[in-house]
């Protein structure tokens, strides 16, 4: 069976199959819930800005199938929604605290080793500068390219390339430091 | 391109960044060198547990209520919902067609038999029974 374009979901949904919204929403749950979830930390949190900001993609009818891709509209939204919520709180580094406290290693028994890879891996991004998690989120959970990256930042594509690069390098050193155990 | 080079690149090349002529002599670098190989394998090992790690499904109870959400703001009106039952592809059409034609066809053949038959012997003639006494028997005198 062919992939179908998101592109051609999305107006199959507006035309009232709704079907289309099954398969839209089997493809962006676990990447989008994934990256509000890594950027606001808190479930419940999440949760809200998961649906809403599905919900709004899906309604607004300011975003055109014929003239764009889904997935850079639906993770700009998602990540203006995530500034938005942050905004919100009264203070974010307290909210930081709390989303590297659920995300950090020792915060919860981990049974096997693989499971300690993932805690290791999610520390490490944890600890990243929230400008340096985004663009690493951007690029592996909304397969965005540097120029869909760009457009979505407002700045150059080189400048995108530039600190993704750098943020790319801090990630894995961060990572190899958490192995070690002394970094995190 | 030398390893130095290709170290440049392999970020680019990780994330699929790059235009087809470097990503060809990257491919070709690493193939011919063990060392570039190995740091491209760590570079996209590493990436690729971003990525896992990062994929979290929402609880289900989300799905439910987006979905609710979903059927409210997008199921059609019963005129459409029509509407687009008559213009289903004729495809779906087939299996009516099939059923209607042959009943259609065995309706006018029975129909057709009754009217021949009742063009060779009338109602009336029909019901005659020369043996049985006339319905009104009048006195002759």
């Amino acid at each position: 069976m062919p992939e179908v374009a998101d592109e051609e979901l999305v107006v199959a949904l507006r035309g009232g199959e709704l079907a289309a919204f099954d398969r839209l929403y089997a493809r962006y749950e676990r990447r989008l819930y994934g990256y509000i979830r890594r950027i606001v930390g808190e479930s419940a949190v999440a949760d809200d800005l998961f649906q809403d900001v599905f919900l709004k993609v899906l309604r607004d009818r300011s975003y055109d199938p014929a003239r764009g891709r889904f997935a850079p509209w639906l993770f700009a939204v998602a990540r203006n929604a995530c500034l938005m919520a942050q905004r919100s709180e009264r203070s974010q580094a307290s909210l930081r605290e709390r989303a590297e406290a659920q995300l950090r290693p020792g915060a919860q028994a981990l049974p096997d080793a693989r499971l300690g890879e993932a805690a290791r891996v999610q520390a490490a991004m944890a600890a990243l500068p929230e400008a340096q998690r985004q663009l690493i989120l951007l690029k592996q959970l909304g397969e965005l390219s540097y120029r869909e990256i760009a457009g979505l930042m407002g700045v150059a594509e080189g400048t995108i390339k530039s600190r993704l690069h750098a943020a790319t390098q801090a990630f894995r050193r961060l990572l190899t430091e958490g192995g070690s155990g002394d970094a995190l | 391109m030398n390893c130095e080079e290709c170290e440049a690149s392999l970020i680019d090349h990780a994330y699929d960044e790059l235009a087809a002529e470097p990503r060809r002599a990257v491919t070709r670098h690493l193939a011919e060198c063990a060392g570039c190989a190995v740091a491209y394998c760590r570079l996209r090992a590493d990436l690729d547990g971003a990525l896992q790690a990062a994929h979290e499904a929402p609880p289900p109870a989300v799905r439910q209520r987006l979905r609710a959400e979903v059927e409210r703001a997008f199921r059609p009106s019963w005129w459409r919902r029509g509407l687009a039952l008559v213009r289903r592809p004729v495809p779906a059409y087939a299996v009516v067609a099939a059923l209607a034609i042959p009943a259609a066809l065995w309706l006018a053949r029975t129909s057709a038999g009754e009217e021949a038959a009742g063009a060779v012997t009338s109602p009336r003639v029909r019901g005659y029974d020369a043996a049985a006494p006339p319905r009104i028997q009048r006195p002759v005198l």
